[in-house]
């Protein structure tokens, strides 16, 4: 017949709303789908993108339902099935999804294997030893080792990455002609963000699966889809080929993500010169797990090894890493948190430790933390106004009035309406949430602010807006940040020095701008090309190339922090910079 | 798992020590005189009450009265009862083996109806099914135990006769008579926990619901049945176990009101009928007994919750 036609659309939604009581939450979005195609739907979190998504399953939310238009599936009419069984066995066997958050959409109470297996068998004919080669075979393709010894074990026992790609594997085991991920890696790291993309790029591409990869962040789908939706307040605002959108961008709401997803030209706060404000030295953070009581030993996790970095009064220090490097213990450990193991902690000339209780108290109050999660780190029970004011709790020769007074100037500060007072933290947005964790970190006007991931669990346009808000207070107030991150291209943006941190210890320092232009250390490499961002290209926008230059000059031996019992030092690479290398190499001859 | 309850056991013992001091002193502390009672009440001879006194060891200081219950306490025995004469151990014991039959039966019936029913309503939140079950059990829940179990036994045993009313007769001797002595305390027990076990589970299921990786097995393509029973239920029944266990220790411990309202010789009777008594050897037995009771139900619920939250790790 004819071979040279298009193929068929596997996938057609027309006209599709969807509406939750009388909130129209999706209107008349029309897409299609051809098979094998990857498509992004990208759109910042209310948009409605993942409602579109849980539709073509048939699987909206109870109050959520399809008040107009049609999906199609394959032939099978899912908006208006013949029998809700067709819907049921076109899940999972046809039509896969992968949900955003992989530390809870796998049953914590059964065994990994018996999660894989069970679809399998609901859906194919296979005997119980087939299904098990094949989940084993699964497990191969998305890059786990030794997986016989994994299907015994439970969810809580894998990290956030590698129960992704546990999921992965069990929803592609199926061979879906569709896979929906919605969010797929928006909780993971940037190393592990990049990986678990790959592995399910390259899984679909092996059985041809067609994806609607659903995400905020559009620099991180660009690199997988063939083509992008963007939707904004439940209309599909602009289509087309990845390409062109990103180089021609029609609509300014694509722009604005856009520009989000660029965020800027860096400007980084460098701080005075003179005696450091923080000096961290040689610290070392333990955990000990103790087994029967201490009876039969102990088990001690090395968090933090032996690291020491300063913050200039008013400057923007950035410590970076992937999850697990230990890089929250060490902002936690500065406040007293965690218990240090080793070292000593210097603030404004004063060592904590080594002061009267009341001095270090009084000292302590000077530093202030800002949390990653907006939605756990403001008490559901206080109002925003209570909130912010118990930061000026320890003063007692302020009247109420003027607390009420200074919380109300501290939540316009942050672009916040003083109205807001008298609400309760659900009512706020993520990111209205942490202007007032920023609000009430500096109320008492701090000299210091550690600042743990403080814009990862927002949208991308959200946080391009918290770090200018961040920005614009250190101008005003002049207060230094240690500045918490797994991204690279955050910290860059307002950072002055940087801190490369990989399994509890210092990889490489720089000065920002030195880091990015000769990142010395291969994990320092890796980091920056796992966050993909995009630049400016001859014809518009286009996906970064892996920023880093590859300055393999074998000019030193480099410490591998997997392998923890290597001798290890840092040496000096350049003014300011340092790198980690092993500790008995020595410069190479051609070394700068 | 051994070395686990083996621990937990020997741990409970400076517990039961505890325990054995405070029950000692509680007991001394009730007003009224043993051996006034034994006599039958109103002695006016002096001599024979200090005989008493004497034979029931009662003369002694109670250090050395608490000393020589622990001596033969770790040597297995618990006395005898002033009242009757018969074996403390073999009394509670016999006693206890009614009580657990009732209990456990009823523990039994109402968690095999409230799960089911706690997850029906969960699974059609909001629709008159829910609604159905929720006001049910609120209802059952604002009337007091004892008045259902006399309604129970007005309607049943008084106007249609189906059942006895008054008495017991224990299964090992008479199988199918047993069974209708039990049937009553039995049904108002278990209503008493069905009301309260749906809840619970309805509470949790609903909670468990909303979590992703139900969503996720749905979009595996499974039945909604197998949903519910093995992803649903096995994440929802913790809460519910934990009530469980409590609800379960503190009815073994002595269903006093249903055994008195049913007349059934149980622990919670003896219990009643020994402070009355003032039958010091009796109740002290019986409170320790007790004591022992929730550390082993306890422990039973701990192990069992285990299976139910991969979490848990028995160390």
């Amino acid at each position: 017949m004819n071979g040279q036609a298009k193929p068929a659309d596997l996938l057609t939604v027309e006209d599709l709303d969807i509406s939750f009581g009388s909130v129209s939450v999706v209107n008349g979005v029309n897409l299609t789908l051809k098979p094998g195609e990857v498509l992004a739907l990208v759109g910042e979190s209310g948009s409605g993108k993942s409602m579109i998504g849980r539709s073509i399953m048939g699987l909206l939310p109870k109050a959520g339902r399809v008040s107009r238009g049609r999906i199609r599936f394959d032939g099978h009419e899912i908006t208006a099935p013949e029998s809700a069984e067709e819907l049921r066995l076109l899940r999972g066997r046809s039509i896969g999804l992968i949900f955003q958050e992989p530390l809870s959409s796998l049953n914590p109470s059964m065994r990994i294997g018996e999660q894989m297996f069970e679809a399998m068998r609901l859906h194919t004919d296979l005997t119980e030893a087939q299904i098990r080669d094949h989940a084993l075979d699964m497990l191969r393709q998305v890059r786990l080792d030794r997986p016989e010894t994994l299907l015994n074990r439970y969810p809580h026992e894998f990290s956030g990455g590698m129960r992704q790609r546990i999921m992965i594997a069990s929803v592609m085991m199926l061979k879906p002609r569709l896979l929906i991920a919605d969010e797929p890696t928006t909780a993971l790291d940037a190393v592990v963000q990049r990986e678990v993309l790959d592995i399910m790029q390259d899984v679909a591409r092996a059985s041809g699966t067609a994806v609607i990869l659903i995400s905020h962040d559009l620099a991180v789908v660009a690199r997988y889809a063939d083509r992008i939706a963007v939707m904004e307040k439940g209309n599909l605002v602009e289509g087309g080929d990845t390409g062109a959108v990103l180089a021609r961008p029609q609509h300014p709401y694509t722009r604005r993500l856009l520009d989000a997803a660029q965020l800027g030209t860096p400007t980084p706060v460098a701080g005075r010169a003179g005696v450091p404000l923080l000096t961290v030295e040689g610290l070392s953070v333990d955990f000990t797990e103790k087994k029967l009581m201490g009876l039969f030993g102990r088990t001690v996790h090395h968090a933090v090894r032996d690291v020491s970095l300063t913050v200039a009064p008013g400057e923007f220090v950035g410590l970076v890493g992937e999850s697990g490097s230990g890089k929250s213990t060490i902002g936690r450990a500065i406040c007293d948190l965690t218990p240090m193991t080793a070292g000593r902690v210097v603030f404004d000339g004063q060592a904590f430790g080594e002061l009267p209780a009341a001095g270090e108290r009084r000292l302590r109050r000077r530093i202030r933390m800002v949390f990653q999660d907006p939605f756990s780190s403001l008490n559901p029970r206080m109002r925003i106004g209570q909130i912010v004011r118990e930061g000026l709790r320890h003063d007692r020769s302020l009247t109420a009035a003027e607390r009420q007074t200074a919380a109300h100037d501290m939540l316009e500060a942050v672009g916040l309406d003083r109205n807001m007072a008298d609400r309760f933290p659900h009512a706020l947005s993520g990111g209205q949430r942490q202007r007032v964790a920023i609000a009430r970190a500096l109320i008492a006007q701090p000299d210091l602010i550690i600042a743990d991931e403080p814009v990862s669990a927002l949208d991308v346009t959200i946080q391009a807006q918290i770090l200018a808000l961040l920005k614009r207070l250190q101008a005003e107030f002049g207060f230094a940040c240690l500045f918490i991150s797994h991204d690279l291209h955050i910290v860059e943006q307002l950072c002055a020095r940087l801190y490369v941190l990989h399994k509890g210890r210092l990889m490489e320092e720089a000065a920002t701008p030195d880091l990015f232009a000769a990142p010395r250390h291969p994990y320092t490499r890796r980091l920056l090309g796992a966050s993909p961002r995009l630049e400016k290209g001859p014809e518009g926008l286009r996906l970064a190339e892996d920023p880093a230059p590859d300055l393999s000059d074998n000019a030193f031996e480099y410490y591998d922090a997997t392998r923890v019992d290597d001798p290890y030092r840092l040496i000096e690479a350049g003014k300011g910079h340092r790198v980690a290398v092993r500790a008995e190499a020595e410069i190479g001859a051609g070394a700068a | 798992m051994i070395t686990f309850v083996l621990r937990r056991l020997l741990m409970s013992v400076p517990t039961l020590i505890i325990v054995a001091v405070i029950v000692f002193c509680l007991v001394r502390a009730l007003p009224g005189d043993a051996a006034m009672i034994m006599l039958g009440g109103n002695v006016d001879d002096e001599a024979t009450l200090q005989m008493m006194r004497q034979q029931l060891g009662l003369d002694q200081p109670l250090p050395v009265q608490f000393l020589a219950w622990l001596r033969e306490l770790l040597s297995g025995n618990l006395g005898v009862s002033v009242r009757t004469g018969q074996p403390v151990g073999a009394l509670i014991w016999d006693r206890f083996g009614v009580t657990a039959t009732v209990v456990l039966l009823s523990m039994a019936t109402a968690l095999i109806v409230a799960v089911p029913l706690g997850q029906i309503a969960a699974h059609r939140h909001n629709s008159r099914t829910d609604y159905a079950i929720v006001v049910l059990t609120i209802l059952k829940l604002s009337m007091p135990s004892f008045w259902v179990g006399l309604m129970l036994l007005v309607v049943f045993g008084a106007m249609l006769g189906w059942l006895p009313t008054v008495g017991f007769v224990s299964m090992s001797q008479d199988f199918g008579l047993g069974i209708t002595f039990l049937i009553l305390p039995v049904t108002s027990l278990a209503l008493s926990e069905i009301a309260v076990m749906t809840r619970m589970m309805r509470a949790g299921s609903l909670e468990v619901m909303n979590r992703d990786y139900i969503t996720h097995a749905r979009a595996k393509g499974l039945p909604e049945r197998q949903v519910l029973w093995r992803h649903v239920f096995p994440n929802a029944f913790a809460p519910t176990l934990t009530m469980v266990g409590i609800a379960m220790a503190g009815l073994l411990a002595g269903a006093a009101v249903t055994e008195t309202v049913f007349t059934l010789p149980g622990l919670g009777r003896l219990l009643v009928d020994s402070i009355y008594g003032r039958d010091y050897p009796v109740l002290q037995g019986a409170l320790l007994f007790i004591a022992m009771i929730y550390v082993v139900t306890n422990l039973l619920i701990d192990i069992a919750y285990s299976f139910f939250d991969p979490k848990v790790r028995l160390s």
